[in-house]
């Protein structure tokens, strides 16, 4: 199955750069949608809901922590993986996200095989939730 | 089976199409090796080259293209394709780009040689699979055709495979 | 140690973290590496393109300032979205160096202020903001053009 992913970042630059390490890590999508901000993330959410959440913290209006709590406390969004991608890399930041529900993080300057080996853990898991599930 | 070995030369670059070949270059000091491999078509390559840009001596890129490279590994990946091999099977290596002592007189030449590396594949639309960079040791590499093993032998420390 | 700020760091610590994350930024994002020539900063520079500003606040505040030369940003932006420096337009190339500003910006902050929780504006066009506060700047040649950077933490009143 073709994964749907949103990648959230107030960086039009970012976006593209992040759509291009996952073309070129070989995730085939079937859609990828993206969103500057997390209420542009949410309003897509509710449209359709997607297979994988990439986003930035640092955003105007809702920022990528309130949108990792939103969509964790939201029974039709919370099982969607969600990764953040930040140049916050102080460890507070990276254990809060990761115990407010996100399931990855990569800290900007990153390679972009550093993103790719972070999408394939999160895919794989997801994959074996929804076979366990 | 006779295993048969291809040595590419400083600034030079070899591509084999043949499963029993190894692929090898030896003493990577600040110079760069890309070695690319697809696993399906059975393809190899590797590039040694010793420069960044050829701008630093366009005279040079025109008899030796390989030494340098934003002219040499865009050949090599032409090379690899007309000999069949699809980017999107391509499992790419590299390494050297040592910090050393060397008569180019360059600034950082083996971390501008490696930023070099990243840019043209990037550009080129390739992650990298595995590589060892940097330091101060020099590094002999070699591709095995059969399997895609990548291997690196330096002086200070153990043979490894990426 | 600066009372109340958030910063954690020494000035000399301050110094180095901003260029180690510039040049970290620099090299991985952009592939972009430094000339080994050393450069004094300077404010006037007609040949640097419009300053970007980001600022931010939190557990400190203060801006971040950034201005590449000439053609930097249209190398730079080639190379972050991977095309031909001729298929680049200007939005794109102001978006990138917004984007080099962020990052820079957001990695000095998490080595020198690692306890405070920041919020960085979006990056936009500064115009002639006089530094105030603790400054810090430096500039790096590059090998495809040059970069001024500012630092600065205002303290409360
Ligand atoms: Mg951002």
């Amino acid at each position: 199955m073709k994964p749907s992913v949103l990648i959230v970042d107030d960086s039009p630059a970012m976006r593209a750069f992040i759509r291009r390490v996952l073309e070129l890590s070989g995730v085939v999508m079937s859609e990828c949608y993206q969103a500057a901000d997390g209420g542009e993330a949410l309003a897509v959410l509710r449209r359709s809901p997607v297979d994988l959440v990439l986003t930035d913290i640092n955003m105007p209006g809702i920022n990528g922590e309130e949108l990792v709590k939103l969509i964790h406390a939201d029974e039709q969004l919370n099982s969607i993986p969600v990764v953040v991608v930040s140049t916050d890399a102080t460890e507070q930041r990276v254990a809060a996200l990761l115990r407010l529900g996100a399931r990855g993080y990569v800290t900007k300057p990153f390679h972009p095989e550093t993103l790719r080996a972070d999408l394939e853990k999160v895919m794989e898991a997801a994959d074996d939730r929804r076979c366990r599930g | 089976m006779v295993l048969k070995t291809v040595i590419v030369g400083m600034a030079d670059a070899r591509v084999s199409e043949e499963q029993d070949s190894t692929l090898i270059t030896y003493a990577l000091g600040s110079c760069v090796a890309v070695a690319l491999h697809d696993p399906q078509a059975m393809i190899g390559g590797m590039i040694h080259y010793m420069l960044p840009d050829s701008s630093l001596d366009p005279g040079k890129a025109q008899a030796r293209p390989w030494m340098f490279a934003d002219t040499g590994i865009p050949i090599l990946l032409d090379e690899l394709k007309r000999a069949g091999a699809t980017r999107r099977r391509m499992r790419v290596f590299l390494a050297g780009g040592a910090q050393v002592l060397d008569s180019s007189n360059f600034f950082e030449i083996g971390k501008r040689n490696y930023l070099a590396a990243r840019k043209l594949l990037w550009k080129a639309g390739l992650l990298v699979k595995g590589e060892d960079v940097g330091g101060t040791g020099s590094r002999t590499v070699s591709l095995r055709l059969s399997d895609g093993r990548f291997l690196i032998r330096s002086p200070a420390q153990q043979e490894r495979t990426l | 140690m600066t009372d109340g700020v958030g910063v954690e760091c020494r000035p000399d610590q301050v110094q180095a973290a901003l260029r180690r994350a510039a040049v970290s930024v620099l090299e991985t994002m952009f592939f972009v590496s430094l000339a080994g020539e050393t450069e004094e900063p300077s404010e006037a520079a007609p040949e640097f393109g419009q300053p970007v500003r980001v600022e931010f606040q939190g557990g400190c505040q203060g801006a971040f300032t950034i201005r590449v030369s000439g053609s930097m940003s249209c190398s730079m932006a080639a190379n972050f979205l991977a095309k031909d420096e001729q298929e680049v337009d200007e939005p794109e190339a102001s978006q990138v160096v917004s984007e080099f500003a962020n990052m820079v910006c957001g990695a000095t902050l998490s080595v020198v202020a690692p306890h405070a929780t920041l919020n960085l504006s979006y990056p936009c066009a500064g115009t002639g903001v006089v530094a105030r506060g603790e400054v810090y700047r430096d500039a790096l040649v590059c090998d495809c053009g040059r970069v001024q950077m500012q630092l600065e933490f205002w303290h409360n009143e």
